[in-house]
């Protein structure tokens, strides 16, 4: 399956687990899972929005993909290609052809640079192009990204947010990548920024048929920019599903939950039940079983002492839970009523929304 | 319905490099008894100054509140004796902040924390104050909070430490809650969780809640009147259904329609062109004008003042008369720089 030409990026089995020490010796007593079997696939130009709480793994996810941390276990395919086993000029390609934007556009440029040497560096490291040309490509990645090619002498401290961000999207684009981790690339700008960063990333999406990896803990922004879903709790992912039926047929509780507790800009509507008690458990110590059984308002017996294994309920659309039937698939039990009320437009007294 | 708390005409101003920056130019709000005014403003408009003003925690130097008046019960805290204020603090008025990480003493456990607030204003001794602490925390759903008064901040997750702030601030029963962003550095199941308990002991002790963010949907599901803030002032205040129902600022119009909402996958992002102008120089006539679609000549002269439009639905524009969500449909789909989504069809 890996050397199909239309799986960009397919993970299988992917594990991290940092070790825990103790003691003088450094003992490792025990492991944080941080990301556990984790598998899913990128297709070229299609964007997979990774949605979770903070401390799920999501960001740990995306470093071992990059190759900026050891996985420890599991494989990782870039193009068919084992991107754990590349080496020397090979893996050069695959760092040119990946590329990542992260959430603080504050901590992610280095204030001593130019913006101009910023955006090049990659250029000239990969010996993609030198003096003149090197600038004329700059400038030119510069208007793409909706900035003055005036910029190239600033520095990052003379810039907004939402301009860094634009600075971050350009560096990435510098080497030309077909896929860009997106680490919650919204989540520290303005809603009326965040809209022009959102709206450039579609661009440009569809201009270089890029694909995305798009990481981010809120639910509309992901919804809004992703072809597909995938939820992610305690390192594992708990469902998978194409952007519409993640929406319209949610199955995990956790996904549930998750969009029960999104508040849509609408009053009126009848405020939906706090579905999710409690934290999410020490991942030192997660629980046996499920997962995610301590929070979940449908535990059974099994979810205890048996943890489910992923489940394809139909075409793509995959699912980590006990009581979802693989042939009739159905949120369990209340939930399903809830699901129902999650599309309900606000009631009668409720407000038209724009 | 009474009101609690009205803000007129106040100004604040810090002192900065480059001049003078008005970071709250002639505010009006009113809170009343009971419910829930949502403030709602982009980073640096005003919100937390004005939040902070309230309970005259404006740091001087650089800040200073130059004109208004803040009345709370007949009496104008802005003319009050430090001696007063302090008593006001805590007792009458409360605030809990942004950041439960920071807020909280590190070195201090929950317990010494909690009581130190309780003996200062309700004059118990620590004994007494150990027992309501724990009744309170509680309250707040702390499991095992005898247990937890023991705790230090950094032994807590970030929900619990936002709960923790809430007890304290609620420990000597105030009249108003001030809630400057409580949940926007929490996860959104743990937000539901925050929301729920302020809603629930705001209808239990009758509290009035003073709540800022920039989350349309928390507005939306706790507040019963919003203030729209932009460059230091209010845009556009009105009930809630008014502001999401029938948005009269072009301001208004274009935040609704910036944020991406579940369901509504296909619709494009509007974007609000330029950025939010600079305190220490604002543009002359109306601050919004630069990144205003409906701009005309007037409006490069006269800042348009916050003016009735219906039964209590203000807005700060010279055109909010002609200027609803039909009329912005229209001019919005005509609009060239708007960027549709065409990848979703």
């Amino acid at each position: 399956m890996n050397s199909t030409d239309n799986i960009l990026l397919e993970v299988r089995n992917l594990r991290k687990y940092f070790p825990v020490t103790s003691g003088i010796f450094s003992r490792v007593i025990s492991s944080v899972k941080a990301v556990d079997n984790v598998s899913f696939h990128i297709k070229p130009g299609e964007t997979l929005g990774l949605v979770g709480e903070s401390g799920c793994g999501k960001t740990t996810l995306s470093r071992v993909i990059l190759r900026l941390a050891e996985p420890s276990g599991g494989e990782v395919y870039f193009e068919g290609e084992d991107v754990f086993r590349l080496r020397g000029d090979r893996l050069r390609r695959f760092r040119k052809n990946v590329q990542i934007v992260f959430q603080d556009p504050y901590s992610s440029l280095n204030p001593r640079l130019s913006i101009g040497s910023i955006i090049a560096e990659g250029i000239g490291a990969h010996g993609i192009a030198r003096g003149g040309k090197k600038r004329e490509i700059v400038e030119g990645l510069l208007e793409r990204v909706g900035l003055s090619a005036g910029y190239y002498n600033r520095y990052p401290h003379e810039f907004s947010g939402g301009q860094r961000q634009r600075i971050a999207i350009a560096r990435a684009l510098s080497l030309n990548p077909k896929l860009i981790v997106c680490d919650e690339p919204v989540s520290a700008l303005d809603v009326s920024i965040q809209a022009q960063i959102l709206n450039l990333l579609g661009e440009l999406k569809r201009d270089f048929n890029l694909s995305y990896l798009f990481i981010s803990h809120d639910l509309a922004v992901v919804e809004h920019v992703s072809d597909r879903i995938a939820t992610m709790y305690m390192g594992e992912i708990t469902e998978i599903a194409g952007a519409g039926e993640f929406y319209s047929r949610p199955l995990h509780p956790y996904t549930i939950a998750l969009l029960s507790a999104n508040l849509l800009p609408e009053p009126g509507r009848k405020r939906r039940p706090v579905i999710l008690r409690g934290d999410v458990p020490s991942p030192l110590d997660p629980p046996p079983g499920c997962r995610f059984h301590t929070r979940c308002p449908v535990a059974e017996d099994v979810c205890r002492v048996k943890r489910p294994e992923p489940v394809e309920v139909s075409g793509g659309h995959m699912v980590r839970c006990h009581l979802v039937d693989r042939k009739d698939p159905a949120p369990p039990g209340f939930l399903a009523d809830l699901t129902l009320m999650l599309h309900k437009p606000a009631g009668e007294s409720g407000v038209k929304p724009l | 319905m009474e009101t609690l708390l009205k803000i007129s005409n106040l100004k604040v101003c810090f002192d900065t490099d480059d001049g003078p920056a008005m970071a709250v130019d002639g505010v009006d709000l009113e809170i009343m008894k009971g419910t829930t005014l949502g403030l709602v403003g982009e980073s640096g408009c005003g919100k937390s100054v004005t939040c902070l003003s309230v309970l005259r925690l404006i740091p001087s130097p650089p800040g200073r509140i130059t004109g208004g008046e803040i009345l709370y019960k007949g009496r104008n805290l802005l003319a009050l004796p430090e001696k007063d204020m302090e008593r006001i603090r805590g007792n009458d008025i409360s605030m809990i902040f942004q950041e439960p990480m920071t807020s909280l003493n590190p070195v201090f456990t929950i317990g010494e924390q909690i009581k130190e607030v309780i003996m200062l204003h309700q004059h118990k001794t620590s004994a007494e104050a150990g027992e309501l602490a724990v009744r309170i925390l509680d309250k707040v759903g702390i499991p095992s909070p005898a247990i937890r008064l023991k705790s230090y901040p950094h032994q807590m997750s970030g929900g619990m430490k936002q709960r923790v702030m809430i007890a304290m601030a609620l420990s000597c029963n105030p009249e108003i809650l001030i809630a400057d962003e409580p949940t926007t550095a929490l996860d959104v199941t743990i937000q539901a969780q925050i929301l729920e308990l302020m809603q629930s002991l705001q209808d239990e002790y009758g509290m009035s809640i003073l709540l800022v963010t920039h989350d349309l949907g928390v507005v939306a599901s706790m507040a019963s009147h919003v203030a729209i803030m932009y460059a230091s002032s209010i845009v556009e205040y009105g009930s809630v259904e008014d502001i999401f129902g029938n948005p009269r600022h072009p301001y208004t119009l274009g935040l609704f329609t910036s944020i991406p909402v579940i369901g509504k996958r296909g619709r494009a992002l509007y974007v609000i062109p330029g950025n939010v102008p600079d305190p220490v120089s604002f543009p002359r006539g109306c601050r919004f004008r630069p990144r205003c679609l409906f701009a005309a000549e007037q409006c490069m002269t006269q800042k348009p003042p916050l003016r009735e439009i219906r039964h209590g639905h203000r807005a700060a524009c010279h055109f909010s008369q002609t200027i609803d969500k039909y009329v912005w449909k229209e001019k919005t789909k005509t609009a060239s720089f708007l960027i549709s989504d065409e990848q979703h069809g």
